[in-house]
């Protein structure tokens, strides 16, 4: 039909004019974050005033605590937006992005997003034994040996915690973080609701 | 808004003839005096270095931005038993959107149509020309708009709320029956106001545009700390008119232009007062209008109007209990007014009744009703979410006139009605991304007996950037007063007329491709029995009757793309087939194809941006089977703020290409379709304090 080939050339031409003004230039734009992502950007930022790391986590007394976020960065520039300036245990706020788990070792904290799904167990097991703070949201983040798992209920930010993951990694984390939890994971496969 | 009004007399009657109400004066007076609060979390922007402020612990309650009117509590726009679209205030003024109309025009899959007097929303596929839209719902603030004597959904310059005082607009398509009963055939509308919490101080605002047109509103708001806030504002409209339609039926008289088309004025308050659980909310609009060649065959004669008044109240309590009891009551008052002045010739339709050169028809309606609502959800065993609610509503006036001036009454119709309600829903999660929404709503109307709708809807989200719904409703719209009682000579009174119902099936598939871009696709299926239009009865007499039928299949596919600094890009098409079930025609004043684009592109970061629009649908026809074309319609608008503190400017143009094109109307105008507007322009200070 007629009109067919009208809305198709349109469309055509419209995603020329885009591309021409640079619209769509893949990676070209930064991306704004989504109101749930700035919602779980703060919760890292309160999350992080309840850890305490082992000493061995930093190369030096004065080394920034870093946080690192694993393949595309969901927050866009939110994380560093809210970090900048602050001290968390007396040490300045560094945020990153990380192509692999093998880079991110040397953070204290890594955010794993949703679109990194496919390397979930990969990215865990190169992290694994090293003193760092995974937070996730893949429904099977816990399971496969993460500490904190983001989850949406009633619209609200929820998060489980798997403390015998931290433990054994040396991470400490307060009594007050562990009670906002909406479950606690004591021994693998164990859990307990607050 | 009258169907077939001048085809009437009832040659021995004549009537002594009140013309004014003493409810109407009543009405406006309550109106402001309930002047009304509400309801529902509108959800704010949300602000990082805000919630950095909170507490942990008050971190926790903030929700993620969501729709209310789907499930009538907030979730997510994922997990909504529905295909949602919601439209910010921001995007509105961005976009320079003029009315609820143009708004509801930029959503992919609606359209809407004007016929000189009303403008009617349509969605995939349905827009009945001589309907009047009573087959989608529209709220505010959970409270119905819909009046119960057309069961006209408002859009155009006769709606209630002024635009500026929407929060947002929540579209949620398919049946909505199974929550709201009556209307709810094809999608429902929720407009979310602005509250006290929204305006923190005072705000002016005026706009002038094409056809003389004028705005003005003040409104003003707060928020204390001890939990009450208050909005109140005023506005009016006040248009010339257009008088460049052309008419190519009338071309002898007057070269065919009528006089001026839309000339208007729209006098409206609005308030909300809330504390703590209480809030109430209200409002009155009144808009009276010329209408120079609609339903009628004389042409260019100024004194065709029609007027329009609507006013609502809505008193409510909400309270959350100790083990997630939430409890929501409230009572409402409606009050809807029509009258329409029609000259007509002597030889109106043939009718050799009218003595004079030309008679001035005059129709009054009036409609006075009373309503409550309780409504309580709970949460059992962690992953039910339980709704049951139950509604009582009381037309304790529906009345409908029909006199010439001067003359004879042919019809003084007093009736009254009841309706009566109860609902449940639950919301199973049955795994983490796995959602089982299932319920269903049973109403009594006192003119046909009862209805059950029952809607259920599987909502699967793999991983946080894609979900699958798959949702089956059916849902009815309730043959409304005029169909039930408007009766004249050769006409028979409508006998035991039947809901029109919709069996629904829709697949959603929404998809986050990446931080900037969103896809989100539907394919649909609607059979719609029992459609409510004029036919032929045993005795031959014209009536009322459940008499036609139609389906419609088709797709959606949308693209939303978000960056950074404010650009924002919208591609949607849209694909219906609806064909009438007898005939397997196409229905009349329905697009085959549906295509918009809407870019925002930020000119000075956070404070200037430029908007452009395009609206396409293919050809539809009118009621007699001739096509009017396919307008491709473009607006661009320019909006800035805070480049002086308080200002903000915006400047639009619409149909920028001044394109000629034309709708198809009812088959009650001696035209089959009217001209709408070419070029015109608005330019719109806003000072907020």
């Amino acid at each position: 039909m007629n009109f067919h080939r009208r809305i198709l050339l349109r469309l055509v031409w419209l995603a020329l004019i885009a591309v021409a003004t640079g619209l769509i230039k893949p990676g070209g734009v930064q991306a704004e974050a989504t109101p749930e992502y700035k919602i779980k950007a703060v919760y890292l930022f309160n999350i992080v005033r309840f850890v305490k790391w082992p000493t061995n986590a930093f190369s030096a007394a004065d080394s920034p605590l870093v946080i690192c976020v694993l393949g595309e960065n969901p927050f866009d520039t939110e994380l560093q937006k809210l970090m900048s300036g602050r001290l968390v245990g007396g040490r300045t706020v560094v945020v990153k992005q990380e192509a692999t788990a093998a880079d991110a070792r040397m953070c204290q904290v890594v955010f794993i997003p949703a679109s990194e799904h496919a390397n979930l167990r990969l990215h865990l097991a190169t992290l694994r034994n090293a003193p760092v703070l995974t937070i996730g949201e893949i429904p099977e983040f816990l399971g496969d040996g993460g500490v904190i798992e983001f989850f949406v209920q009633q619209n609200k930010v929820r998060f489980d915690i798997n403390k015998a993951q931290a433990d054994a990694e040396g991470v400490q984390l307060d009594s007050q973080l562990l009670s906002l939890a909406h479950a606690v994971r004591e021994k693998t496969g164990k859990q307990e609701e607050n | 808004m009258m169907n077939g009004t001048m085809k009437m007399n009832f040659p021995g009657v004549s009537a002594v003839v009140a013309v004014v109400a003493p409810w109407k004066s009543a009405a406006s007076l309550l109106a402001l005096l309930f002047a009304a609060g509400i309801a529902r979390a509108a959800t704010n922007e949300i602000d990082t270095d805000k919630l950095a402020a909170l507490s942990f612990k008050d971190l926790m309650d903030v929700q993620i931005p969501t729709v209310y009117g789907a499930s009538k509590h907030e979730q997510s726009l994922t997990e909504a038993p529905s295909d949602v679209t919601i439209v910010t205030a921001d995007e509105i003024k961005k976009s320079g959107y003029r009315t609820l109309k143009e708004v509801l025009n930029s959503v992919t899959g609606f359209y809407t149509t004007s016929d000189g007097a009303y403008d009617y929303v349509g969605t995939r596929g349905f827009n009945r020309p001589g309907d009047y839209g009573g087959r989608i719902l529209i709220t505010i603030d959970g409270h119905r708009m819909n009046d119960d004597i057309f069961g006209s959904a408002a859009i155009g310059t006769e709606a209630l709320l002024d635009v500026d005082l929407i929060e947002r607009v929540e579209v949620i398509r398919g049946p909505g029956s199974s929550l709201y009963g009556n209307n709810a055939l094809l999608a429902v509308i929720n407009i979310v106001t602005r509250r006290g919490r929204d305006f923190k101080g005072g705000e002016v605002s005026g706009s002038f545009g094409s056809y003389d047109t004028y705005t003005g509103r003040f409104s003003y708001g707060d928020r204390y700390t001890n939990g009450l806030e208050y909005a109140l504002s005023g506005s009016y409209l006040d248009s010339a008119g257009n008088d460049g339609v052309y008419y190519p039926e009338f071309a002898g008289i007057n070269h065919g232009y009528a006089g001026p088309y839309g000339a208007s004025r729209v006098p409206g308050v609005f308030a909300s007062i809330g504390y703590k659980g209480f809030s109430l909310e209200g409002g009155f609009a009144r808009r009276t209008e010329t209408i120079p060649a609609a339903y009628t065959d004389v042409f260019n004669d100024s004194r065709g109007a029609v007027t329009d008044e609507r006013a609502f109240a809505d008193l409510r309590w909400q309270h959350h209990f100790d083990n997630d009891w939430e409890l929501t009551t409230r009572v409402y008052y409606d009050h809807y007014n029509y009258s329409g002045d029609y000259p007509l010739s002597q030889y109106a339709y043939g009718n050799p009744l009218y003595p004079g050169p030309i008679t001035i028809n005059e129709d009054r309606d009036d409609e006075e009703s009373l309503g409550n609502e309780v409504q309580i959800s709970k949460t059992l065993f962690q992953q039910h979410l339980v709704t049951v609610g139950a509604e009582y509503h009381h037309d304790f006036i529906l009345d409908q006139r029909n006199f010439d001036a001067g003359g004879p009454t042919y019809l003084n119709a007093n009736n009254t009605a009841d309706t009566v309600g109860a609902y449940l829903q639950d919301e199973y999660a049955i795994l983490h991304n796995l959602i089982l929404n299932a319920g269903a709503r049973y109403d009594w109307f006192s003119s046909f007996g009862d209805t059950v709708n029952p809607r259920i809807a599987l909502i699967y989200s793999p991983c946080t950037n894609s979900t699958f719904k798959a949702i089956y409703g059916q849902a009815f719209r309730a043959p409304n007063a005029y169909e039930l009682y408007y009766v004249a000579p050769g006409y028979d009174v409508s006998q035991q007329l039947k809901p029109e119902t919709i069996h629904s099936y829709e697949l959603d598939y929404d998809q986050v491709l990446n931080p900037h871009l969103k896809l989100a696709t539907a394919v649909f299926y609607y059979d719609v029995n029992d459609l409510i239009s004029f036919g032929l009865d045993a005795n031959g007499n014209s009536t009322f009757g459940n008499v036609a039928s139609a389906t419609s299949k088709g797709g959606e596919i949308e693209l939303d793309g978000n960056w950074a600094k404010g650009w924002r890009a919208r591609l949607s098409y849209t694909y219906a087939d609806a064909r009438d079930g007898a005939t397997g025609q196409r229905l009349s004043n329905s697009p085959e194809h549906l295509a918009k684009f809407n870019l925002t592109a930020p000119l000075w970061p956070e404070k200037v941006f430029a908007n452009f629009e395009i609206l396409g649908m293919s050809d539809r026809t009118t009621v007699q089977g001739n096509g009017v074309g396919s307008p491709w319609l473009a607006n661009f608008t320019i909006f800035s703020r805070e480049i002086l503190s308080g200002v903000e400017l915006s400047a639009g143009i619409y149909n920028l290409f001044d394109k000629k094109y034309s709708d198809p109307v009812g088959s009650d105008f001696a035209e089959t379709s009217v001209q709408q507007n070419g070029r015109s322009f608005r330019v719109k200070l806003t000072y907020r304090f």
